[in-house]
């Protein structure tokens, strides 16, 4: 059911409702009469519940579509800090190798070569 | 070999300029005072996700709580009543815990704003700069301890004076040209990041605010009326109620004006986080040291404590 008849629906029916609450409320009601009127309050309560319902089941919906777009920036943006935690390591491997390359330096001095 | 020299003299300045080239114009890095108020919209936005699904499980908990009451005040006459009540009993007991699961639904829809505020603090840590404080101090030990082996072995077997340890130097200049670096790459980022989520936030929070509306009415037309009808049937047909009963509809009453609050706090926390973000947008932009805290996040702060104090308070 499309969202504005769903809505229009949930109107008749709270409003069938209504109605019929305030005839359960009246004093002197025979029983049968209490019967009656109670079935048919409960069955319009059921009706509103399922309305409702799907009604709040929709704007999950909306919230949903909103989370996959975010969740897919999310998984970016980890990505990134990846990206950056990288750069760190390279920054590490390149002052390892100069590292290396002053201690073959200095060797290579001691033993004549340079 | 005094060759070594003026390399390393000259390193710190050279890298530092590297570092600066490498990062783009104007070394736009973000401030400390930027850098702060992203972690403090982050923290703050952690506890938010817990509020949207709050009313949602009230509402369907007030259904089932009118239902009983309803069923207080049928006649039962016979058999066949008494079966049907227990029927209508059991359905109001299951339906509550099958259409309850939509306030669950809901704050899940909402826990990726935390992964998103978990990316934000991830994405500006100062984990990698830490690492790079660590690899820097090590080359510069390294490097001092190479230096120190050369004026040993040649230097002073020769009878010249010893070459500086310009280790710590150099270390600071790796560390300072990494570190502009990285910084730099981080706010670039965060930039992209921040900007592209706006719209999506936003959609988030039209969404919130639309649910959030109809909750207040639901509670209002739905259950509040009902449990209205449930007292003046009952009274009319009981003349006389009993305190725990009157008791009953109270406390309900109470747990739906506040399920209501909680709504209005909930869809003001929404609207706050928007306004928050997009001022998070502007200001990382700004490229500027700010002066004082962002006073939107502040009123995030406010607004998520106050729906969290609610909602503590209708779980009692």
């Amino acid at each position: 059911m499309a969202n504005t008849e769903r809505l229009k629906a949930l109107q008749m029916v709270s409003t069938a409702r209504k109605a019929v609450a305030e005839e359960r409320e009246k004093d002197g009601l025979t029983e049968s009469q209490q019967k009656l009127l109670d079935d048919v309050y409960s069955q319009l309560e059921d009706m509103e519940d399922t309305l409702v319902h799907e009604d709040i089941q929709d704007s999950i919906k909306s919230l949903q579509d909103a989370e996959s777009a975010l969740a897919g920036l999310v998984g970016r943006m980890k990505r990134s800090t990846d990206t950056i935690k990288e750069l760190s390591k390279t920054v590490d491997t390149a002052a390892t190798a100069i590292g290396a390359l002053a201690q073959i330096v200095t060797t290579a001095v001691s033993a004549g070569l340079m | 070999m005094t060759w070594i020299m003026p390399p390393l003299r000259t390193l710190t300045l050279v890298t530092g300029v590297i570092g600066c080239l490498l990062s783009g114009p104007g070394c736009a890095v973000l401030t400390q005072s930027q850098i702060d108020e992203v972690n403090r919209f982050a923290t703050a936005t952690k506890q938010y996700d817990a509020l949207p699904g709050e009313p949602i499980r009230q509402y369907w908990g007030f259904t089932k709580t009118n239902k009983l009451l309803e069923l207080a005040g049928s006649k039962i006459t016979s058999t066949e009543d008494a079966e049907t009540s227990w029927g209508k009993l059991s359905k109001a007991i299951t339906q509550e815990s099958e259409f309850a699961k939509q306030g669950a639904e809901a704050d899940h829809t909402l826990e990726v704003l935390t992964k998103y505020a978990d990316g934000l603090h991830a994405l500006i840590s100062q984990d990698s700069l830490d690492e790079l404080d660590k690899s820097a101090t090590a080359f510069g030990t390294s490097f001092d301890k190479a230096v120190s082996q050369y004026n040993k072995v040649v230097r002073q077997a020769n009878g010249q004076s010893n070459l500086k340890l310009v280790g710590a130097s150099v270390a600071g200049g790796i560390r300072a040209a990494g570190g502009v670096f990285i910084r730099t790459k981080q706010a670039a980022y965060l930039r992209g990041f921040i900007k592209e989520a706006a719209p999506i936030i936003e959609a988030n929070t039209t969404a919130t605010v639309a649910l959030m509306d109809k909750m207040h009415g639901y509670l209002d037309i739905q259950q509040r009326q009902r449990l209205e009808t449930n007292f003046k049937v009952l009274s009319v047909r009981e003349k006389v109620l009993a305190p725990e009963t009157v008791a009953l509809f109270g406390d309900t009453l109470a747990k739906i004006n506040a399920a209501d609050e909680l709504c209005n706090k909930t869809k003001a926390a929404a609207e706050a986080y928007a306004v928050a973000h997009t001022k998070l947008v502007s200001m990382v932009d700004a490229r500027q040291d700010l002066k004082s805290d962002i006073e939107e996040i502040t009123v995030l702060i406010d607004q998520i404590k106050a729906g969290l104090k609610t909602k503590k308070a209708l779980e009692k």
